[in-house]
């Protein structure tokens, strides 16, 4: 045996992904079901058009979303919370930019109790003052925490410095919180948590029992009469911002937070996929040249990544980490060079190879299990995509080429667009 | 209910596979029996700093990562106080590369000068992203001292002092893997798309003939028992006050680990847990409060952690913390309560069980406290757990002079 030589290598045999099924409810609400797993359990995701572009300011809609389970005229938000417990089942509650999403996690043999009063709160929330005061209060020592780290700092401040007045760019400030009003929760609950835009994303041991359940308890409503809130057509369309340098100043820092990224095509542009891999060898995974050259050359840093973030409007490159403050200026540079070096030069042949087959394994693993699969769904349902798109993007994973990459270096990452953003001592 | 099948090698390496090919992917999970109290205390932080190096190349294998994510594999590594645990995931078609470089590693490392220097200030980064530039990041710096005396607990993985690392000579981490990294001191664990037979015909090519090493004798010193109140006050530039609170508790084999894990949950399991409907939503003294079991190998510790809010004192926060804790003593939990708790945990080991990587952890875990086995019986040791033994446990616990706290006092800058 030689212990040299790596075991021959196979390709990844054809994926095939376990699609969502689509059906629609008896009042016309879609659910999507995933069947995986071999865990009698389930996850149920109800999906309302509430995000923050659905918001006329500051932070209605995550306290909508937060808040949809603290309370409706029958029940408090303690006895609830007893309720989803008894069960074992837990629920989480959030929002994005344009969505809400209200997950239950629970045994298939609790669907039952817990779906019914899931709807119900839904249906049914009464947004207790005493809850929305004790939320603004959480809210509000959270951010305080949160605006002590770097990270944190760096974050907010590269997003507004990105994206300017859009929601996109927003963060909560204390001021955000003080200014909530019940009445603005309501006015959002009432207009865009309405069962006519809901949509269901079911995934785990699903039965027909199962899809019996959520029939009866998430078939039967019927809406009201308030016309959604659509968001305002102005946020279709992002201004470019300027590139810029930007440092925020955090005494007794020992470290410091670098933002650095630009404006980007997002997922449903052709050049996605294919600036998927550059991103990847660039900055995305553990072998990537950042990695190897800051961490694992120079140990200036824990972590250094990059990522390509899409939204519906818009996407963006942004490059992600904390050094040392005494390496900070070497760090920065290091980042340039590195972005120099791949719109200069082709990728080498096996350094490609590596990229393509690391990510054809992480593609592999996004998809094993339930929850997994429901994952990759969403990222379709969101973005108005077919499975179609996933099949294209292993097939630019086996074929993509060094000149490729090397077009697409040149039209997108390019070193004068960038914002940088530096929070440290 | 995992199933699974178990050999021990002839060099010692214990061997576990369960079979699932729900999955087109195979998880490796090895765990080294060595961890943060095994280390000296002149010399902390080591186990962590070697989970760093075992990526630095072994001693026919120049690269650790490239092969494996040729192989479309991925992988991590994290250290705990009583283990250090490595794993992978990889498409079933390439199992044998993660063989391959797994059992190279267990047998040498490639030891050189440019990777431990390299390490050891991506360890310093570490410690300073994570303990030092965090408001509140070195609280287990300052609680493990504390509550601890004697034992290793008494640091955190990331070690007792930053010097640890900065010193770390190439002689002292050969040391440490020669003594620990062997296949009589680890556990391999199989889980996926991969047969039984298969998984153990590949054990025995590529790890069978890595020689076994001495014994491991382990004389880590008892904690005395703790008779008097400690407490510590930190002025700090945190945002707000805080506390923290540890109190002694059972080892992870003792009888009653499962009550003082129910008590814990009692207290602050989900929303409708005492801390958090009490102290948080009802008398809103913390604007957050957890508490929780560390359930290390070793006498442990139950720990409180909460943020406090404004206008509150440092002692009215604990004072109703500990009237919450004693109410345990006094009072019989409601059989609605436990059973309530219980059914969360049913869904919590259930939920547990999802994915290979996790079950692979699960069974090479048992196996290190005794036998894998013990995977599959531990909902049934929470539903033993009777409303007196919860009595007892409290009353064992929640004293006074079995409590370190620490008091943050916020300084405004």
């Amino acid at each position: 045996m030689n212990r040299t030589i790596q075991p021959q290598l196979k390709t990844i045999e054809q994926i095939k992904i376990i699609e969502a099924e689509k059906m629609l409810l008896d009042n016309g609400i879609p659910l999507y079901q995933i069947h995986a797993g071999t865990q009698e359990l389930i996850k149920i995701e109800i999906i309302f058009p509430a995000g923050d572009l659905h918001q006329p300011i500051g932070v209605i809609a995550s306290a909508t979303a937060h808040l949809i389970d603290d309370g409706t005229s029958k029940y408090t938000s303690a006895q609830i919370a007893e309720r989803f417990d008894f069960y074992g089942a837990s629920i989480e509650t959030g929002n994005d930019y344009h969505e809400c999403t209200i997950t239950l996690y629970v045994l298939n043999k609790y669907l039952e109790p817990c779906l019914q009063l899931l709807a119900e709160i839904i249906t049914e929330a009464a947004y207790p003052v005493t809850e929305i005061e004790s939320f603004v209060q959480r809210q509000k020592q959270n951010l305080i925490v949160n605006n002590e780290k770097v990270d944190y700092v760096a974050r907010k401040q590269f997003k507004q410095a990105l994206f300017g007045n859009h929601p996109y760019g927003a963060t909560p400030e204390l001021a955000d919180f003080d200014a909530l009003t019940r009445s603005d929760i309501l006015k959002l609950h009432s207009s865009n948590y309405q069962w006519q835009s809901a949509t269901i994303v079911a995934a785990g041991f699903i039965t027909p029992s199962i899809i019996q359940t959520i029939n009866k308890y998430l078939g039967a409503f019927t809406s009201n009469t308030t016309p959604i809130v659509q968001p305002d057509a102005a946020f279709k369309t992002i201004a470019i911002p300027k590139p810029q340098q930007q440092y925020f100043k955090k005494e007794n820092a020992i470290q410091a937070a670098i933002r650095i990224g630009c404006l980007m095509v997002n997922r449903n542009h052709t050049d996605f996929k294919t600036l998927m891999v550059l991103n990847t060898a660039f900055g995305g995974y553990f072998g990537s040249r950042l990695m190897r050259n800051i961490r694992e050359d120079k140990g200036y840093t824990y972590g250094i990544n990059a990522s390509l973030v899409s939204n519906l409007n818009a996407g963006n490159l942004v490059i992600a980490t904390e050094v040392g403050q005494e390496v900070l200026a070497d760090a920065l540079e290091q980042i340039y060079f590195e972005m120099d070096r791949i719109t200069n030069e082709p990728l080498p042949d096996m350094e490609l190879d590596l990229v393509k087959q690391y990510m054809q394994g992480a593609f592999l693993r996004s998809l094993d299990g339930p929850f997994a699969l429901a994952q990759r769904f969403r990222t379709l349902l969101s973005n108005n995509l077919s499975y179609a798109y996933y099949y294209q993007y292993l097939e630019v994973l086996q074929n993509v080429t060094p000149g490729q990459l090397l077009a697409m270096a040149q039209k997108y990452f390019n070193k004068q667009n960038m914002v940088q953003v530096v929070a440290g001592g | 209910m995992i199933q699974f099948d178990k050999e021990i090698l002839s060099n010692g390496l214990t061997v576990l596979v369960h079979q699932d090919f729900s999955s087109p992917l195979v998880a490796m999970n090895i765990l080294y029996k060595a961890g943060a109290r095994d280390e000296h205390p002149d010399k902390t932080g080591f186990a962590h700093l070697f989970e760093h190096l075992m990526f630095g190349g072994s001693i026919n294998i120049p690269s650790y990562d490239e092969p494996l994510q040729k192989a479309g594999g991925d992988n991590n590594a994290f250290t705990s106080n009583d283990f250090t645990n490595y794993y992978l995931t990889i498409p079933a078609n390439n199992i044998e590369t993660a063989f391959w470089l797994e059992s190279d590693r267990m047998l040498s490392l490639a030891f050189n000068e440019k990777s431990l220097e390299v390490q050891r200030n991506v360890v310093v980064e570490e410690f300073k992203q994570r303990y030092l530039n965090q408001p509140y990041g070195d609280a287990w710096l300052q609680l493990r001292p504390l509550a601890y005396k004697v034992h290793p607990y008494q640091w955190a993985t990331i070690g007792k002092d930053i010097s640890h690392i900065e010193n770390a000579s190439l002689d002292d981490v050969k040391m440490f893997f020669n003594k620990y990294y062997l296949p009589n001191n680890a556990i391999l664990c199989l889980s996926g798309a991969i047969t039984t037979n298969e998984a153990l015909a590949l054990c025995k090519k590529w790890f069978q003939p890595i020689a076994a090493g001495k014994n491991i004798q382990r004389n880590i010193p008892v904690e005395p028992q703790q008779n008097e109140k400690r407490i510590k006050n930190i002025e700090s530039h945190v945002p707000v006050n805080a506390l923290y609170k540890a109190y002694h508790c059972c080892a992870r084999n003792d009888a009653d680990f499962y009550a003082t894990d129910i008590l814990t949950d009692v207290l602050s399991r989900g929303k409708s847990s005492r801390l958090y409907t009490k102290l948080v939503k009802e008398q809103k003294l913390f604007s957050n409060l957890n508490m929780y079991m560390l359930g290390e190998i070793d006498k442990s510790m139950v720990v409180a952690d909460g943020k406090i809010n404004p206008g509150i004192t440092h002692q009215e926060a604990e004072d109703a913390l500990t009237f919450e804790c004693n109410t345990l003593i006094k009072q019989s939990v409601e059989m609605q309560e436990l059973q309530k708790i219980k059914q969360q945990v049913e869904a919590g080991i259930i939920f547990g069980e999802m994915g290979i990587a996790n079950k692979a952890l699960n069974l090479c875990y048992y196996e290190m406290l005794g036998n894998a086995a013990d995977v599959n019986q531990q909902a049934q040791k929470y539903l033993d757990v009777t409303t007196d033994m919860l009595m007892q446990t409290a009353k064992q616990i929640f004293n006074e002079n079995n409590a370190s706290t620490l008091y943050y006092h916020a300084i405004q800058s």
